[in-house]
């Protein structure tokens, strides 16, 4: 199948298009960026939400029960689930379909459990394109779901117009180890399993956090927290109104435009830093300049700084003026 | 110890060094291989009395004496043996009656129920996710219609049953009490067992339909009623077995078991129970592996652990709450597929440890269980192991054999530590439940299962047959495969009844079921009030499903 | 440029809870470089294809040790067929007796794997059969 054809087959709503779409474009295989470049001008816009926090927390739970509730009110909805690759064998192991079963063979929607790969901790270029191919496939709302530890955390929130962070007490979440990092791009806090000890303890750190944060930027969105014990239907409903409650603050605001602009910025940084080292770093690192410089760094002849000049002088003359 | 204990121990200790320094080190040199327990500790080459100081009276005791470390009957198996109960299931309930009736004409006073899947998660026959597994791993049962037909002719009154049932062991046990009535015997005469273990469920065997909370309180529920109305039955037999076949090793298998143990004493006290009116109903059920040694300190250990948790945090004061009870099973994951005569050979030694550390009943498995279904040979053969080891081994002469051997004693303080390790830390997560919850103990327990794999695979595990002494070999025939036409049968079985019962009086009983549910009442009555009318099983669980929900496994 | 890594669904057909070996299969492709997608306990063949083919998996490893294997395994096959992707391979393993063995391998199970199987064995199957 050529790319345009796959191209089509993915607009034209054929699932199993999109799934070997988004193996090409996660492989960096031959014609992925010829689908990417088709399929761009003939797709709009997601909304795409984010969930994030520590394993355990309950994310795919909460992810299954909102991407119920937007099939039941006529969305069509992609759900990329990020796991971390091992960094000893490169190979991934990719659970979170386990909790969401009730998704499985359900009409609109589409779920591809991704491999963080090559991003260190964070996310992939390769998600990305998979949410464009994913909102040419017809998805109305992409639902992002990340581990909360390493980089992903803060990386969501270039990428999503709403990030929902799910955080639970006790095991392996002291409130020391809750980054400032996760606390200042959370939209939305939810405190899962809060029967668990340190529920009270947990939210009175987060809410203190959140009010300081609030005095010191003075954001106009003040983000709510919600504690749950379960995932009851009564708090999805308050979970799906605050979700909803953000959608029109993004609208009514000039936020939901900034959000726009930075994703579309990374979209642009991700494809410069992709050509560029397609283009120029990767025949220098295959280059003989490059062998005999890791050689003389080692054995203390020259400085990196140093090498890594010469070599730059000696393909591109003139760089430095 | 005495002025002069302390000079012969003095003495002991330099001798001791000079023999390790002298003699052992020097053939040490020479060739000598590492050992460890299932849980990685390193075993020593020589154990004295210097390893660990075993108060005799307060870490052993007597048998049938506190702490129980050396059995629970003062007679142990001079008095009785231990009850030879094997655990089969076959497809229908009349094949069932027939082999049941067999059994108890050759002298068997014990049967052992199997279910099939559908039947352990509260499933009827004609149910879609029932399609290919009714009848497969036990016989099937949709209602009373196919109890009665189970235990037709089978006096309820001199027969004590054992049933595998879980998250629906509240409705099999209400069938059971039904045709008890309908032969004209009263509940408190029924003796039996309900596995209705339902934590283990969650994390090491699968059968699990409602979510924790619900599901203890249906337990708790059982505990309440039989502590009333069936004094003789025991309401639950907390697992181990499935635990360790899961791939857990001797710790995890005794401080996992133990810490369900504790949550279902936990949540009968918040019920309102007094902790002597449950507890000496409380059993418990085993694994037993091929670690001989390692295996009797288990049981050992786990009973004493388990005396002072019951008398220390529970305060128990009857002696029949502080003492574990347990049935034991030989290791079916040990079983292989490769030269499958050697399982006799391993279950026997399963056995022997089983026996050693002080069983109260045993299984033991067939040899061929790892290519299919037992055969009716295997199964004899298996049985006959358990004669052998009775009337011709002599090791059941003497209550607790092997105890005060240097290494068990110490093996079995060494296990005791570690189960109260991980009994500290699941109590700080807030239990069991939670522990469960947050996923810790399948992790724990995968990470044991993986590394034992990998060390099967580099050898440094040996399992003749497997990865050692191999050998090609033609496959094996002859084994037992089950009828394919039992859904079909089942399922018109189904229909019938659903035709011919009074449906509204269904309906009614079903209601007040969801009432009664919805109000948090003991269960137990509405249920058997249900099964009476012949509402399904999986109308029963129908019912429960929707107010309790179902349960959904962590990631891992 | 090409960063191909196979894809592999390990999934529980039927209703069978014991899932230590399908774990420990999983644990392995990952350690051998796979990325691989665990189901979980009972799915359904429906269930099964739907997301193998969502997840555009290259292998798809079925457990089973209830017996259900015979009506369970061949279902899983026949549904990749009917959607044309037979590119995937599909593999067993459980308590498969011997006589159902070349029943699964004509209707579609390329290979079945018992007890005490090395999980190195199963690494080099995928890697010889899968697609390219």
């Amino acid at each position: 199948m050529d790319t345009q054809e796959l191209g089509e087959s993915i607009i034209g709503g054929d699932e199993n298009a999109l799934a070997r779409g988004l193996t090409l474009v996660e492989n960096r295989s031959e014609g992925y960026k010829d689908l990417l470049e088709y399929l761009f001008p003939r797709s709009s816009s997601s909304y795409i939400l984010g969930i994030t926090g520590p394993p355990g927390a309950g994310k795919s739970s909460i992810t299954t029960k909102l991407a119920l509730d937007m099939v039941d009110k006529g969305q069509k909805v992609g759900i990329l689930a990020i796991d971390p690759t091992s960094p000893f064998s490169g190979g991934a192991l990719l659970g979170d379909r386990i909790r969401m079963g009730e998704l499985v063979g359900r009409e609109n929607v589409f779920i591809r459990s991704m491999a963080s790969r090559g991003a260190l901790g964070g996310l992939s270029p390769a998600v990305l394109d998979a949410i464009l191919l994913m909102e040419a496939y017809g998805s109305n709302t992409v639902i992002i779901e990340t581990v909360g530890v390493g980089q992903s955390e803060t990386d969501i929130a270039g990428v999503a117009d709403t990030v929902l962070i799910i955080l639970m007490p006790g095991i392996g979440d002291d409130v020391q180890t809750i980054k400032a990092g996760l606390l200042e791009i959370g939209d939305l806090f939810v405190i899962n399993k809060a029967d668990h000890e340190g529920a009270g303890e947990l939210s009175a750190f987060l809410e203190g956090m959140l009010n300081w944060q609030e005095k010191e930027k003075e954001k106009d969105w003040n983000p709510p927290v919600l504690k749950t014990v379960a995932i009851s239907s009564d708090r999805m409903e308050e979970l799906l109104g605050k979700i909803e409650e953000h959608k029109d603050f993004l609208q009514k605001t000039d936020q939901g435009e900034k959000k726009g602009l930075r994703r579309a910025g990374l979209a642009l940084k991700t494809h410069m830093k992709a050509e560029l080292e397609q283009l120029f770093l990767k025949p220098l690192l295959d280059g003989e300049d490059w062998r005999q410089g890791i050689i003389k760094v080692q054995e203390r002849e020259a400085f990196p700084g140093e090498v890594v000049r010469s070599i730059l002088e000696k393909n591109f003359p003139n760089i430095w003026r | 110890m005495t002025e002069t204990g302390e000079g012969r121990k003095k003495e002991l200790e330099e001798k001791l060094s000079q023999w390790l320094e002298g003699p052992f080190a020097r053939a040490q040199a020479k060739k000598w291989q590492k050992a460890f327990t299932s849980y990685r500790e390193e075993v020593k080459n020589l154990y004295t009395p210097l390893d660990g100081e075993t108060d005799y009276l307060e870490d052993m005791g007597f048998p049938g004496e506190y702490p129980f470390t050396r059995g629970v009957y003062p007679t142990m198996y001079r008095g009785r043996l231990w009850t030879m109960r094997q655990y089969a299931g076959f497809a229908s309930a009349e094949e069932s009656n027939r082999r049941y009736r067999y059994l108890l004409e050759q002298g068997q006073t014990g049967l052992s129920i199997a279910f099939d899947l559908p039947t352990q998660i509260g499933l009827d026959s004609d149910h879609p996710m029932a399609s290919g597994e009714v009848g497969k791993v036990g016989v099937a049962i949709d209602s009373l219609a196919d109890m009665e037909i189970l235990f037709d002719g089978i006096p309820l009154e001199e027969v004590s049953t054992s049933m595998t049932i879980n998250s629906p062991a509240a409705i099999l046990m209400a069938m059971y009490v039904v045709v008890a009535e309908k032969q004209g015997v009263k509940p408190e005469e029924l003796r039996g067992t309900i596995q209705n273990d339902i934590l283990k469920e969650y994390f090491a065997r699968g059968t699990y339909i409602f979510p924790p909370e619900p599901s203890i309180k249906l337990i708790t529920d059982i505990f309440a009623y039989c502590s009333e109305k069936m004094p003789r039955w025991n309401t639950i037999s907390i697992s181990g077995y499935h635990i360790r076949e899961a791939g857990a090793n001797a710790v995890q298998e005794v401080a996992f078991t133990l810490a369900d143990g504790i949550a279902y004493v936990k949540a009968a006290l918040e019920a309102g129970l007094d902790v002597d009116d449950f507890a000496p109903r409380l059993s418990f059920f085993f694994n037993s592996q091929m670690n001989v040694l390692e295996e009797v300190a288990k049981f050992r250990a786990a009973r004493r652990i388990w005396a002072k948790i019951m008398a220390e945090q529970f305060n128990a004061k009857n002696p029949k709450s502080r003492m574990l009870r347990f049935h034991t099973q030989t290791a079916g994951a040990a079983l292989t597929a490769q030269q499958p005569l050697n399982n006799v050979t391993r279950v026997t030694l399963q056995a022997l440890a089983a026996v050693l550390g002080g069983t109260q009943s045993l299984h033991t498995n067939s040899y061929d269980e790892a290519l299919a279904l037992p055969s009716e040979e295997s199964v004899r053969i298996a049985l006959r192991t358990q004669q052998i080891l009775a009337h011709e081994s002599g090791v059941g002469a003497t209550a607790d054999p092997i105890g005060g051997s240097y290494y068990i004693e110490n093996l079995t303080d060494d296990i005791e530590k570690q189960v109260f390790e991980y009994l500290d830390k699941i109590e700080n997560m807030g239990g069991m439940e939670k522990a469960i919850e947050s996923g810790y103990v399948q992790k724990e327990i995968q990470k044991s299962a993986y590394e034992m794999q990998k060390r099967i695979e580099e050898e440094e595990e040996i399992i003749i047959g497997v990865n050692k002494h191999k050998l090609d070999e033609p496959t094996p025939g002859d084994l037992l495969a089950m009828d394919p036409q039992v859904e079909k049968q089942q399922q018109e079985k189904l229909v019938r009844v659903k035709e011919e019962r009074d449906n509204k009086q269904v309906k009614g009983k079903l209601d007040s079921l969801h009432e009664a549910a919805k109000n948090d009442e003991n269960l137990i009555p509405h249920i058997i009030d249900a099964v009476r009318v012949y509402a399904t099983l999986g109308e029963i669980c129908g019912v429960l499903r929707e107010i309790y929900g179902e349960y959904r496994a962590p990631t891992f | 440029m090409d960063e191909k890594r196979i894809r592999a669904l390990i999934a529980k057909p039927g209703l069978d809870g014991h899932d230590r070996g399908a774990k420990i299969v999983a644990q392995a492709l990952r350690d051998a470089g796979m990325e691989v997608i665990y189901t979980g306990l009972r799915q359904t063949p429906e269930q099964i294809v739907s997301t193998a083919l969502q997840e555009d998996v290259d292998v798809i490893g079925l457990s089973s040790l209830s017996g259900a294997h015979s009506h369970l395994f061949p279902r899983v096959a026949e549904l990749i067929e009917e959607k044309g992707r037979q590119d995937i391979l599909i593999i067993g393993g459980g308590v498969i007796p011997e006589k159902d063995r070349s029943d699964l391998e004509k209707k579609g199970i390329k290979q079945i794997f018992t007890s005490g199987t090395s999980t190195q064995d199963i690494i080099k199957f995928i890697k010889e059969n899968v697609r390219d």
